[in-house]
């Protein structure tokens, strides 16, 4: 069931399209990335979802009640939906028990029992109760600024880059506790983040923006399989894209012959393969040259950028014509091959034509 | 005003807290002089009142206060307001228990420099007191020009004693923003 559905939202700031033209719907306990280059105005997106900012056209509706009509919008304090900005943007005159209880009901009675039991849910330590904001590290300052906005029990919670401002390592944690506690508190979110990783592996929907339009959305295996266009395809990850003719349920490219759900669609195309679709084997160089040709191909590795878990081979393939340039493709430090070599590139899976 | 020419920076804004800079900026006998003429020439009845008095120390000391507020208003990210009001509280609530709380000390800061600069004030309040009004300043000033410097120095130690604890406060608020 539809919770949150954005129609036709613009958002303009001078002569800068921000929010261009935006449509989209959130399922109900789902979890959605908005993911995007800086400055692709997914920040504005959240910022009228939230009610900070009005938009100039077009409706955004929650549970059905009408947020936003146009300019005229339900402020931001009636709205009931929950934001997590990338610092935690905690009150740093209040202790983390006040920054919590910040939304409940000064008042009532269960007040505090209410404010352990959300320090509980985002694994926070009671000691830290009496702290300050400043006495707190990253991480820490997230988990209150995440049980503040639970505190009042949003219909819907907004995640504005959260882990942007932690270490790597810290960011990876973070996101699966996040990730844990929305999904057991059953509340909708939307994420934005400028981090494709970010995006993919936390979100059921992933919504791709560009330069303030709605390029692709859909599950992340959708996404990242099939993107809609090269810029896409790079944008969520490591591709490879190169120029093939199609045939019946197979493409010819300098990768040989690979199946491909062509359809009714023949001639030339550009098609996207990702790198751990690729496996490489060395051969003796006999073989390589004898056996080469459209079906199979051979490469020699023209240089190695040893770095680590993943290195970059670079391959300038055999019997491909001259305008085809080497190939840099990212391959594990297992078995790799030396400079000089030659392999047999094998894909598996098919290979993504571009509409 | 602070908040107005942090928050929301328009041109009508800018403009506006130019005008008191350069309010800000005239030495204290040019405002005095011309609350005189106005008030001699249109409304004699508030020359030499408590009044004119005040509205000449607003004029002359508003751009300090506002200068500390606004540094301290600029300190309070906008993102803590917009927190406040995810959190239920309405705009007005958000200024007022955020940015206002979190102004508190750059304001009470600002309330010292001014009244630091009221308790040494002399030209104003010598042209626009009502007749009869004594301040430390206007004292020290009566008795150094006629040479009695024994007299005076009472005067003079009063304005350096008062000045010590606003002194001591502005001190720590400037040792509390470095330290953090």
């Amino acid at each position: 069931m539809t919770i949150l559905a954005i129609e036709r939202t613009s958002k303009r700031y001078g002569p800068v399209c921000a929010v261009d033209d935006i449509s989209l719907t959130v399922p109900s306990g789902s979890r959605t990335a908005i993911v995007g280059p800086s400055g692709s105005g997914k920040t504005t997106l959240l910022r009228i979802i939230a009610g900070f900012e009005a938009p100039d056209s077009g409706s955004i509706r929650l549970d059905g009640e009408l947020l936003a009509d146009g300019p005229s919008i339900i402020p931001a304090h009636r709205r009931g939906i929950g934001f997590v900005t990338q610092d935690g943007s905690l009150f740093p005159h209040l202790s983390v028990a006040d920054n919590i209880g910040f939304g409940l009901e000064r008042r009532s009675p269960d007040r505090h029992k209410r404010i352990l039991e959300l320090m509980d849910t985002v694994e926070l330590d009671r000691i830290m109760l009496d702290r300050r904001p400043h006495q707190l590290s990253g991480g820490q300052q997230q988990r209150v600024s995440l049980a503040r906005a639970l505190a009042r029990e949003p219909r819907l919670m907004l995640l504005d880059e959260p882990f942007s401002a932690l270490d790597t390592g810290l960011r990876e944690n973070m996101r699966k506790a996040v990730a844990a506690v929305l999904k057991k508190t059953g509340i909708t979110t939307i994420l934005v983040t400028h981090d494709q990783n970010e995006a993919l592996s936390f979100a059921d929907q992933v919504a791709v923006l560009r330069q303030g339009k709605l390029v692709q959305a859909g599950s992340p295996r959708e996404l990242y399989l099939k993107p809609v266009d090269p810029v896409t395809a790079a944008f969520l990850g490591d591709a490879i894209i190169l120029p093939a003719e199609l045939g019946d349920g197979w493409s010819q490219s300098a990768f040989g012959r690979v199946a491909a759900d062509t359809g009714d669609r023949r001639g030339a195309a550009d098609i996207m393969l990702r790198p751990e679709q690729l496996k490489l084997t060395a051969v003796a160089q006999a073989e390589a040259l004898q056996n080469s040709d459209a079906h199979t191909r051979y490469a020699k590795v023209s240089d190695i950028e040893f770095g680590g878990a993943v290195c970059n081979v670079v391959l300038s393939v055999l019997g491909a014509d001259n305008a085809c340039p080497p190939m840099q493709i990212r391959s594990s430090a297992i078995n790799l091959p030396a400079m000089g070599d030659h392999v047999r590139i094998d894909v598996t899976g098919k290979v993504h034509i571009f509409g | 005003m602070g908040w107005l020419s942090v928050r929301a920076t328009g041109r009508f804004q800018r403009i506006l807290e130019a005008c008191h800079y350069y309010v800000g900026s005239l030495p204290g006998v040019v405002v005095a002089l011309a609350l005189v003429t106005i008030t001699v020439r249109v409304v004699l009845p508030l020359y030499q009142t408590a009044a004119t008095l005040l509205l000449a120390y607003a004029l002359l000391f508003l751009p300090r206060a506002l200068v500390g507020l606004r540094s301290s208003i600029a300190q309070a990210p906008v993102e803590l307001e917009r927190a406040a009001m995810a959190l239920g509280r309405t705009p007005v609530q958000a200024v007022s228990q955020i940015t206002m709380r979190l102004a508190a000390p750059g304001a009470a800061a600002s309330v010292a420099l001014v009244a630091l600069g009221i308790t040494n004030e002399l030209t104003a309040t010598l042209m626009l007191a009502p007749n009869g009004t004594r301040t430390l300043a206007t004292e020290f000033w009566a008795l150094t020009s006629e040479i009695d410097y024994a007299a005076a120095a009472p005067y003079a130690l009063m304005m350096v004693v008062l000045s010590l604890p606003l002194t001591l406060l502005l001190y720590a608020q400037s040792k509390r923003i470095i330290g953090r």
